[in-house]
């Protein structure tokens, strides 16, 4: 499987997730998300996870991480685009997503970005 | 090594016991002695009467233990000792050697007075020169391991001193960028270096650049929270730039918090960042 791609609009890094990613696969999208922080010096991350039907508990940890090493790096992190069935499944377990802000959509997840850039 | 240098042979085991009987038997080489002493060693340094006769009294013990199980070994530690603590007190090398080889002459010209045999006397002064000879050795080593102690300390020193320059770019803004590994005598160092600077310059704002740290691990970060805290003590906010991907990961895998200090990649951000909160805006005029 191809990897993730990472985008840059405006002044953001965009990750688009089509599909359900292996540990290994989620792994590596967080390494090369890092270096593009620190190559590209975005002041936000955008994650859309619309093209995902099962995020499992590993999975919120590794975004949970992500969310806070890019903080650390002075980028903040949207989540965007939650399926419905999904946002239930992870309040039923209990999952958190503390630390990561999230949105229904790319554009509403960029304007935050927008807001809280001048902040 | 040492305990085969050490090992006597027969003749010297000899020579020795003859040296030994005849240093104590007559003690009137020691005045010449004493005053070899006198002249080459500081006056801190030098022994008084009662240390002088005990210090004497053990050393013959010593050289016959020597004789008698024909290894040197347990004198030549003693010197070994010896030497440390003046060459710690700060005798210079010169000294010590010029001292030792002074010595030669007084007491073989004593042996050759009180010891009637010749073959005797050869092999007492041979003994005499060997011991000489070992303690000049023993001199020479234990000031080259001193020496290259010092270097390394002064070494040390130098590099903690120029790797914590506190840049001056903006009299508000001061960055301080870090190289190396932060100790925490070195986070002493550079929080008062900082701190001065703070002070000085009346700076609101201080950028703290660890992108030439190697490891930054709950130790670092705790020294780094020090002088952030000490920083906003005297009134200045700090900035802590330079966070490669690697630091991020290993500070959120540890479960580290940075408190509330800003954090970016990259020192240009960070810089962008402070001017901003300080009201400063970068125009281009027309050319």
């Amino acid at each position: 499987m191809a990897e993730v791609p990472i985008l840059s609009i405006e002044d953001f890094l965009v990750v688009s997730i089509q599909e359900d990613l292996s540990d290994a696969e989620a792994e590596g999208l967080q390494q090369r998300l890092l270096e593009r922080l620190a190559h590209a010096r975005s002041r936000g991350v955008v994650i859309d996870v619309s093209g995902m039907d099962i995020v499992d508990s590993y999975f919120c940890r590794i975004l949970r991480d992500t969310a806070a090493m890019s903080r650390l790096m002075g980028a903040r992190t949207a989540l965007v685009g939650m399926r419905a069935a999904v946002a239930v499944t992870l309040t039923e377990l209990g999952l958190e997503m503390s630390g990561v802000h999230t949105d229904l959509s790319l554009e509403r997840g960029l304007e935050w970005l927008r807001s809280s850039a001048d902040a | 090594m040492e305990s085969q240098r050490s090992k006597l042979n027969d003749q010297q085991v000899e020579g020795l016991r003859v040296l030994v009987k005849g240093l104590q038997e007559d003690q009137s080489w020691l005045e010449t002695v004493r005053a070899t002493m006198v002249r080459e060693m500081p006056e801190e340094l030098l022994p008084d009467e009662a240390e002088w006769a005990a210090t004497l009294e053990e050393r013959f013990a010593q050289l016959l233990w020597a004789a008698d199980n024909r290894d040197l070994g347990v004198y030549l530690a003693q010197q070994r000792q010896q030497t440390s603590e003046m060459a710690e007190a700060g005798m210079p090398l010169r000294a010590i050697a010029r001292a030792t080889s002074d010595l030669r002459q007084p007491i073989a010209d004593h042996i050759r007075r009180v010891v009637d045999d010749t073959e005797d006397q050869k092999a007492a002064v041979d003994a005499l020169d060997h011991m000489l000879m070992e303690s000049l050795v023993i001199a020479g080593e234990v000031y080259a391991a001193e020496r290259e102690d010092k270097v390394e300390d002064e070494f040390r020193h130098m590099i903690r001193r120029l790797s914590t320059p506190v840049i001056d770019v903006w009299h508000e803004i001061q960055v301080l960028p870090l190289i190396g590994v932060i100790d925490s005598t070195r986070a002493q160092q550079m929080t008062e270096q900082l701190l001065e600077r703070i002070v000085d310059q009346q700076a609101r704002v201080v950028i703290i650049d660890i992108t030439g740290v190697p490891t930054v691990d709950t130790a670092v970060a705790d020294h780094l929270l020090k002088t952030t805290h000490a920083a906003s003590l005297v009134g200045a906010r700090a900035i802590l730039v330079g966070i490669s991907p690697q630091v991020a990961q290993t500070l959120v895998r540890l479960g580290v918090s940075l408190g509330d200090v800003e954090t970016y990649a990259d020192l240009r951000s960070g810089l962008e960042r402070a001017l901003a909160s300080l009201g400063y805006s970068i125009e281009r005029k027309a050319m």
